[in-house]
């Protein structure tokens, strides 16, 4: 295979490679990466540069082979080099020279990344720079220099700022660096401010993407040049022990002196320890963390800014700040660069927070013309409908059943949890499918889901989740009174113990998937729309992207729409926050959904109780809701 | 401008379900009564048939009522100790189209009958009287299943009406009126989702729709009858608009319920009379629950059926 | 066809301003949906809105003032022909007539008794509405008038189709804008002429549905609209028919000529048979109920049925907040507190009846709602649980001193103890689990 050169313009790097290769990677190698929003999928055009000259095959035309007479704009990652090459790169495309691969987004639970970040700056950013040296021509003064420069690349009229001791850095770090240099930028909203200038092709510019979950918090370290993750991890949020619901810890925090201050410092603790381990893991530094974007519900991000949060629990449900300022890393302890920008993505209100929107974001729901349904079930549920043109949005208290929480044989998912447990009545005995296939130690979200799916199947319960205690195998037995079903007998487990399913837990679930179902249905409702209008739906939350759907329609947890319509998506407050990080489009975006979606409060609409009721039968009272669950003939199905 | 009549187009009606059963049908009573199978809302025959007019039944129990007031007993003289003599009483003197019999006996906090000796009570008010029977139960989920087997085959074949099937509570009772061809009243605590939802258990059981009599917890004038009277009418709405799992007839309990309430017994002379204030307060509930859409009334005091029987007459067309 | 909210929303501007009050024009939407707005309070709707939106919105039936002052009273604007639908708006207003030949003390003495026709429930008063004045034919209509207007606070109804009779009485009692009963083919417009010159509203008189159109009719075309209708319905039967003809007609067909209330006129000679009627009406779209002066035992099933046929069934059913008795509790039962939510208190109530265990159920008032939800709300704390403790008595009532407190709320248990004194006993987080509970405790059937 032959080789070929080509030049990057305008500074002239050059670089060689096989013939073939992607213009998106030949850059990288030559140190000028472009940007690369959807992971080179073709689908963004954040990569569209100039050929100037040469034979390029085009990828995203079905491989048609050109010569390029007149400069002509193609995408990076959808262009193969011939031949040698002169391409022009316009400077929005252009990220600063890091050195690291170029790489798509596809984060730990995002099956499928839903939306590309759009363009725009990132949170914070690192630039390379090669300023003018001072003449008598010329005698601007060393920061309104940097500034010069970096208004130009910024495009925008946003001040800049920074503080005192950069300035007394400044000066030196010029003149030591020869008047080409890196300057660590943070988007502040209404400015930007630079935080940092050093050698060019320093370490690169990392940022935090962290989902502040009431169970879970999650964060993902993320270099801010490129979009690449380079790791992420999740632990149980610290805070649990002071109350598993919101509701508890604000009263924690309203009740015990210093209370406030133990939650906060708790789950700052969780977010560092999951940094530092990270850190470590990509060999990185604090002082590279730039910038740091938090999705949270209203609660979570009340706590970790030790904000009162009494207002949230009581009518009307008023959060303190929907979106926090731009505030520094150093002022909520977190481990980063002391003033790394730090982005709240914004709440709806009280009920509906930062985890919401960022999930409206990257489900892309707010730019669509077709009735979107986002769906995300958490320790709460919460429910969003709608298109490009209005949006309108709901909670509703779920629990955290499908967590695995209050089920003695749930649990959250993790090596050893049934995601999947099928149940044969003619033989009697139990399949599952577990979690990294370790021996089975508990049921998931799922693992739940197509327990209650098989056991109606089998008719080991009826319609309304009873156990049938006629039922006739060992398996169905009472305990203290109570009827259970053993799913597992002990020595199936790696617990040592029956696994089992109490009538009172199967109840919960039933609830829990009732309530969901029945904001669903009320939002419809409300709106005089049909479940039939709905043309595609988002699943977010517990379920993380292997939710069984048809189990999941066969119990009525989720409207009954044909399985092409459903999006399994992962933790999309994760991927929200990650958009964040990157985009200055997506933060603006975010801004708007947060103030354009309107809030139903459910216990307002009499017609919530009457859904839930009619949710509480599986699939669901009023049959003919659920078409293709019938038609695939369930059992017992009366016409 | 000419007044075109606002007549609706139905898609449904209310199921019919006939209850007793005569010698040819292998039964023994000799009037069988035929609830529902109206394509109309009640009482409106501009757009569809009544076939069936509603019906009123009166309770029996198979306890001596202790606590009774003075205007409730009056007219049952000295047969409120004797169900079968009783039952006559309802049937003969006071024109009951068909009797309730409550088991209260059964109630394990009370007497704490056997099953025998339910099942014997319900033998001798089979005898006694002509008409179909209810066959209720005490309450107490354990002990109905012990005793509703038990008055279901001293039954078997008269096509009685057994109650009460509920959510929790409803495999026993349908089993027996299975084997013994009976029929079931299905019960829901006032919500009209509950009650689809132990129609369809009951159907899922194989209890054909005909069989099936509905019963929402009711309530009396005064007390919460707006629920029930609303979720009658929403029930028949739902019949009249083709959903089989809502179209059988329904039962409204109305004696118990109106004498419970303060205006039918408390000394108050601002509410007028006494000896009438219990038995106009159980006819103007039983007016409501049939302009809701009820099928048949279970009615304690004969004056109020009386009353009910003669509104039934003018809302008869002229 | 009432429209959606969404295509409602289609129509407003989509700036979401916030300068109706709510933060969207979606939310916006939702509420003129439900009533709960007006289109007036965006300031930023164009006239094509306006027009588009208020064109459908034009109610379908009048609404009617009878009478003046404080207790004058409205009825009609229905929008729907089943309460759970929406709601009835306007109680329909109870008449009792008398007769206008009564020797004056026994006038005097009906127009008190009628007067004072209230009864007491719960915190309310119920009662008749209206006095109604039948022209007996002998002149005696304007005296009769003249005395009711001075010693009756009620608004009015004159029944007579003699429009001199109906003037004379109008100068004694034009002034209270009392219900003029009635217009009939024959005496239209002079009618017409008495109700526009008291301004008062007149019934229409008709003796069945068709003439009945073109009394309306005729009314209109003299520019008359404060109208009711009676379309003479002489049976039980006919009533039904009738009435809900011209609550079709109106609302669904928008049949300007019936949007208007209606007046029943109960005569059954059997004051039982009466009541019934009455009931009928009430049930059945009347506006106006006249009936006889029944003994009280017969009015007061009909005020009664009239509060429970116009109640708001939007409104979340709620238990009376206060200790409930379940099964036949000794001091010395267990004591398990709740919510007054109905659903709430049902549940636990049906679980403690399973568990065969007679207890005392406490109903805190939390407006209706549910533990978990009056609990994160505030309403269901250790404060309001010891208030109610106190108020209702519960050291009165009870020999013991334990509480039992859902699961679900365990963490105010210390707080509790602290306030109430008393021990409090965690329960379970489901009802269901009651009956097992109790078992635990030893507490056994009696
Ligand atoms: S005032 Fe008008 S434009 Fe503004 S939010 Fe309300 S409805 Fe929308
Ligand atoms: S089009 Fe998205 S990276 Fe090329």
């Amino acid at each position: 295979m032959s080789r070929v050169r080509v030049r990057f313009e305008p500074e002239g790097e050059t670089t060689e490679g096989e013939a073939g290769a992607l213009l998106l990677d030949l850059a990288a190698k030559a140190g000028l990466p472009v940007r690369s929003d959807c992971g080179g999928r073709g689908i963004c055009r954040s990569c569209h540069v100039e050929v100037r000259s040469g034979r390029i095959r085009r990828l995203d035309q079905d491989g048609a082979e050109e010569t390029v007479a007149a400069a002509c704009e193609v995408l990076a990652c959808q262009t193969a080099a011939l031949t040698d090459l002169v391409v022009y790169v316009p400077p929005e495309v252009r990220l600063c020279p890091t050195g690291e691969e170029v790489a798509g987004y596809l984060g730990p639970g995002a099956a499928a990344l839903l939306r590309p970040p759009a363009r725009g700056f990132p949170l914070g950013q690192r630039l390379a720079l090669r300023l003018p040296p001072p003449s008598f021509d010329d005698p601007t003064p060393d920061w309104e220099r940097l500034a010069r420069a970096l208004r130009e690349y910024l495009g925008e009229d946003r001040p800049l700022v920074c503080d005192l001791g950069l300035l007394r850095r400044l000066p030196d770090g010029l003149r030591v660096h020869d008047f080409a240099l890196s300057a660590t930028v943070v988007d502040e909203g209404d400015r930007h401010r630079v935080i940092d200038v050093g050698r060019v092709g320093g370490r690169a510019a990392l940022g935090l993407a962290v989902d502040i979950g009431t169970t879970t918090v999650r964060v993902e370290l993320v270099n801010l040049g490129t979009g690449q993750v380079l790791g992420g991890a999740a632990e149980f949020n610290a805070q649990t022990r002071y109350g598993e619901d919101v509701i508890s810890r604000i009263i924690w925090s309203q009740e015990h002196a210093g209370g406030a201050e133990d939650l906060r410092r708790a789950v700052v603790g969780t977010i560092n320890n999951l940094v530092e381990r990270l850190l470590r893991q990509a060999e990185a530094r604090r002082q590279q963390v730039v910038a740091v974007s938090v999705a949270g519900n209203a609660t979570m991000i009340c706590l970790l800014l030790r904000l009162p949060a009494d207002t949230i629990r009581r009518a009307p449900h008023v959060p303190p700040v929907g979106q926090p300022p731009y505030l520094s890393a150093a002022s909520l302890g977190l481990l980063a660069h002391p003033e790394a920008a730090v982005f709240c993505l914004p709440a709806i209100n009280g009920y509906v927070g930062g985890d919401i929107t960022g999930g409206i974001l990257a489900s892309d729901l707010a730019q669509r013309d077709e009735l979107s349904l986002f769906i995300d079930v958490g320790t709460n549920g919460e429910v969003v409908l709608g298109n490009r043109e209005w949006m309108i949005c709901c909670s509703c208290s779920a629990g955290p059943a499908f967590e695995g929480m209050g089920i003695e044989a749930g649990l959250p998912a993790r090596p050893g949890a049934i995601e999947s447990l099928v149940y044969d009545r003619s033989s009697d005995t139990v399949q599952v499918r577990t979690v990294a296939g370790e021996p089975p130690v508990g049921l998931c979200g799922n693992g739940l889901v197509t327990a209650l799916a098989s056991l109606l199947e089998a008719q080991v319960i009826d319609r309304v989740g009873q156990l049938m205690s006629d039922y006739p195998s060992p398996r169905m037995r009472q305990v203290e009174g109570e009827w259970q079903f053993v799913l597992l007998w002990a020595e199936e487990t790696g617990l040592g113990r029956d696994l089992v399913l109490r009538q009172s837990e199967i109840d919960n679930l039933i609830r829990a998937k009732a309530a969901v179902y029945a904001a669903v249905s009320t939002l419809l409702e409300v709106l005089g729309l049909t479940g039939e209008q709905i043309e595609r739906l988002y699943l977010a939350g517990a379920f993380g992207s292997h939710l069984d759907v048809a189990a999941a329609m066969k119990i009525g947890l989720l409207p009954d729409l044909r399985p092409e319509r459903v999006t399994v998506a992962g933790n999309t407050a994760l991927m929200g926050a990650y958009l964040a990080l990157l985009s200055s489009t997506a933060r603006r975006q975010l801004r708007e959904i947060a103030q354009a979606t309107t809030y139903l409060d459910l216990s307002s609409v009499p017609r919530f109780m009457e859904e839930f009721v009619a949710a509480l039968m599986l699939p669901h009272t009023e049959l003919e809701r659920f078409p293709s669950v019938v038609a695939r003939g369930s059992s017992g199905v009366v016409s | 401008m000419e007044l075109a009549i606002p007549v609706e187009q139905w898609s449904g009606a209310v199921g019919t379900v006939t209850l007793g059963a005569t010698a040819e049908q292998g039964g023994t009573r000799r009037r069988t009564l035929t609830l529902g199978g109206e394509s109309t809302l009640p009482f409106l025959r501009l757009e569809g048939a009544i076939p069936n007019p509603p019906a009123l039944a009166m309770e029996v129990l198979d306890a001596s009522p202790e606590k009774w007031p003075e205007p409730l007993r009056a007219p049952f003289g000295n047969v409120l100790d004797d169900p079968a003599a009783w039952a006559v009483k309802c049937v003969e003197e006071f024109g009951a189209d068909a009797i309730v019999l409550r088991l209260v006996s059964a109630d394990p906090q009370g007497q704490d009958a056997s099953p025998e000796q339910c099942a014997e009570t319900v033998r001798r008010v089979l005898q006694a009287v002509s008409v179909p029977l209810i066959i209720w139960g005490c309450g107490d989920n354990d002990k109905d299943n012990l005793v509703m087997p038990a008055c279901s085959q001293a039954a078997a074949g008269e096509r009685c009406l057994l109650g009460t099937a509920v959510q929790e509570n409803y495999k026993t009772i349908t089993a027996c009126a299975l084997a013994d061809g009976h029929l079931v009243i299905s019960e829901a605590p006032l919500d009209i989702s509950i009650q689809k939802q132990v129609n369809i258990l009951l159907t899922e059981q194989g209890l054909p729709l005909d069989r099936i009599v509905m019963y929402q917890v009711t309530g009396a004038l005064g007390y919460g009858v707006e629920y029930a009277y609303s979720i009658l009418e929403r029930t028949r709405l739902a019949a009249l608009t083709g959903d089989k799992m809502l179209s059988m007839p329904m039962l409204s309990v109305v004696g118990s319920e109106a004498w419970k309430a303060k205006e039918s017994w408390l000394d108050e002379p601002k509410w007028g009379a006494l000896e009438r204030r219990g038995i106009l307060w159980e006819a103007a509930t039983a007016a409501l629950f049939l302009h809701a859409g009820s099928h048949l009334l279970v009615m304690w005091h004969p004056e109020a059926l009386r009353l009910v029987r003669a509104m039934l007459t003018a809302l008869q067309p002229a | 066809m009432a429209l959606t909210a969404i295509e409602v929303y289609k129509h407003l501007p989509k700036s979401n301003c916030g300068k109706c009050g709510v933060p969207t024009c979606l939310a916006f939407a939702m509420k003129l949906v439900q009533k709960q707005a007006s289109l007036d309070q965006c300031p930023e709707v164009t006239e094509e809105t306006k027009q588009a939106l208020e064109g459908s919105a034009a109610p379908p039936m009048a609404t009617v003032t009878i009478g003046a002052g404080d207790r004058a009273v409205q009825i009609g604007g229905e929008t729907v022909l089943f309460r759970h639908e929406e709601t009835f708006h306007h109680p329909c207003a109870l008449a009792v007539r008398l007769s206008s030949s009564l020797p004056p003390a026994q006038l005097a003495a009906g127009i008190e008794r009628v007067e004072g026709c209230r009864y007491d429930r719960v915190g309310m008063l119920l009662g008749v509405d209206l006095l109604a004045l039948e022209d007996a034919g002998d002149g005696s209509l304007a005296e009769a008038a003249q005395m009711a207007a001075e010693r009756s606070s009620l608004p009015l109804v004159l029944m007579s189709t003699d429009p001199q009779a109906m003037g004379a009485a109008l100068e004694h009692c034009g002034a209270g804008r009392p219900l003029l009963y009635g217009a009939t083919a024959a005496n239209l417009d002079a009618m017409v002429a008495l109700a526009k010159q008291w301004d008062c509203p007149l019934a229409l008189c008709a003796t069945d549905l068709h003439e009945l159109v073109a009394l309306s009719e005729r009314a209109g075309q003299a520019g008359y609209g404060k109208l009711l209708l009676d379309s003479g319905a002489k049976s039980l039967s006919q009533l039904l028919n009738d009435q809900t003809i011209i609550r079709r007609a109106a609302l669904n067909k928008k049949f300007k000529p019936f949007g208007f209330p209606t007046v029943a006129v109960c005569a059954a000679e059997d004051p039982a048979a009466q009541m019934l009627e009455a009931i009928t009406a009430v049930a059945k779209y009347a506006g106006v109920v006249i009936v006889d002066p029944l003994p009280d035992e017969y009015l007061l099933p009909i005020v009664t049925a009239r509060l429970n046929v116009y109640s708001d069934p939007q409104k979340p059913i709620q238990v009376e907040a206060g200790m409930h008795e379940v099964g036949e509790p000794t001091p010395e039962s267990p004591v398990l507190v709740t919510t007054n939510f109905s659903l709430t208190y049902y549940l636990v109530e049906g679980d403690v009846m399973a568990s065969k265990v007679p207890a005392h159920v406490l109903a805190v008032d939390t407006e209706g709602t549910s533990v978990l939800t009056a609990w994160a709300a505030g309403n269901f704390s250790a404060e309001s649980i010891a208030e109610a403790m106190n108020k209702f008595a519960l050291a009165e009532k009870v020999a013991h001193r334990a509480l039992v407190l859902p699961g679900g709320v365990a963490v105010l248990k210390g707080k509790l103890e602290e306030l109430s004194g008393w021990e409090v006993v965690v329960g379970p987080r489901e009802s269901s689990g009651i009956p097992l509970f109790f078992r635990q405790r030893g507490w056994v059937p009696r």
